[in-house]
């Protein structure tokens, strides 16, 4: 919630709420990662007016190896979990969180790595809403009206 | 707006407008702490326990010990359980009642950095494996806030976790006993920072909580080990806003460990 409110313009609503609820159908890690992304996406997808995408995507630690996405048995068993969103333009970060043991050096190839993988999670974002907007071209053929002005009253053609 | 309200918003401004000039309320430097008082054994009835002060900020941490069953994922290994209560005394924003979210994530917080250091040797308190062991019940008592509960409770508690007593468990029974310690072999500490406008502080007092952007808090380690990081608050931070403030909290982590 706090990882949205950063993007979404909420001076636009004034004494209101958007309400985002995420479900989880299936937790295999990374859930507060998926959750964010998908979020952000349906955000954008109900045309609520935004700043930002935000995307996000987890680095850990296992067997001493600084790795991107972390699956159920290594965040189980791995000794670090970092979870990262960042705003896609501007690069800011939005969510982060950290456990298990990590040194300095560590920490910063992690939040790097999770950095990476948020920019890829941000293009398949775009690609995303790009295709559901291209999906909908027929149909807004079908609702668009052109409208002349003869005589000076507007009469309405459809295409 | 009630007239509070409006006082909030004054002294907002205030605190903003210092924040960029890169100076604080109380005339500290943004990387300094306020007085830190630690004094461990504070309740000598409990198993362990603590009382902290940062300049203001008063927790009181007590430790107890029951015995239940383990976690199935973790069969032979000891349970910790953390708590924390906001009690009206604190502040005149606190209710009594059941937790709300504020005191739940003091809770979170303190409870992740001691849990994810492994702090505590939980496979040492294992008394009969997928059947019984320890529980670690940790409390933690605001009793007065001035701001920066995480810190406090974060020192608080390892300090109470330090020196308790560990009771023998016998025939189905929990019995005292004063020489034998719980086997604590690290010291986490926390270090939290407030985020104003473009200005980041260490130890935010209250009037810069309210004010604050976004915040973030490391847990530490000795031999600069991060153990846990939350960020917090509708702001934003830069890579290396993140990377200077870790380098600080591994420092200023050093200093906490000397109160303990």
């Amino acid at each position: 919630m706090e990882a949205l409110s950063r993007v979404v313009l909420l001076e636009q609503f004034p004494n209101s709420m958007i309400k985002v609820f995420c479900e989880v159908l299936q937790a295999e890690a990374g859930t507060r990662c998926a959750s964010l992304t998908a979020a952000s996406v349906a955000l954008a997808d109900a045309g609520i007016p935004m700043k930002d995408m935000v995307a996000a995507c987890a680095a850990g630690k296992i067997d001493g190896q600084v790795v991107l996405d972390l699956g159920k048995k290594e965040d189980n068993f791995g000794e670090a979990d970092v979870p990262l969103a960042i705003t896609a333009h501007d690069e800011e970060i939005v969510l982060l969180q950290m456990d298990g043991a990590l040194s300095k050096s560590e920490f910063e190839k992690a939040v790097a790595l999770a950095k990476k993988g948020s920019k890829e999670v941000y293009k398949l974002q775009k690609e995303a809403l790009k295709r559901r907007y291209q999906a909908l071209k027929p149909e807004l053929k079908v609702v668009r009206k052109e409208i002349k002005i003869e005589d000076g009253h507007p009469m309405e053609v459809s295409k | 707006m009630s007239s509070e309200d409006i006082k909030w918003e004054v002294k907002s401004d205030y605190i903003h407008n210092l924040a960029a000039k890169g100076l604080r309320h109380d005339g500290r430097k943004l990387d300094e702490y306020r007085e830190i008082v630690v004094k461990p054994n504070y309740i000598e009835n409990a198993l362990g326990s603590s009382l902290v002060k940062i300049g203001g900020t008063q927790v009181l941490a007590g430790v107890s010990m029951g015995v239940g069953s383990p976690y199935p994922d973790t069969p032979n290994e000891g349970a910790l359980m953390t708590g924390c209560e906001l009690v009206p005394l604190a502040s005149p924003t606190f209710e009594s009642g059941p937790p709300r979210p504020e005191a739940i994530e003091v809770a979170r917080v303190v409870d992740r950095g001691i849990r994810e250091s492994h702090a505590i040797d939980m496979s040492s308190l294992c008394i009969e494996e997928g059947e019984t062991v320890w529980l670690v019940m940790l409390d933690l008592h605001v009793l007065d806030y001035a701001g920066n509960l995480f810190d406090a409770s974060t020192l608080a508690a390892t300090s109470a976790l330090l020196n308790t007593r560990m009771p023998k468990y016998e025939d189905g029974k929990i019995i005292r006993e004063s020489n034998k310690k719980l086997p604590v072999n690290k010291k986490p500490v926390e270090c939290t920072f407030a985020k104003i406008g473009d200005t980041i502080m260490l130890d935010p007092i209250l009037e810069e909580e309210k004010t604050m952007d976004a915040r973030i808090t490391f847990a530490t380690l000795e031999k600069n080990t991060l153990c846990a990081a939350q960020k917090g608050g509708f702001g934003s931070f830069k890579e290396k806003e993140v990377m200077d403030a870790l380098d600080i909290a591994f420092k200023k982590g050093k200093e906490l460990r000397k109160y303990l």
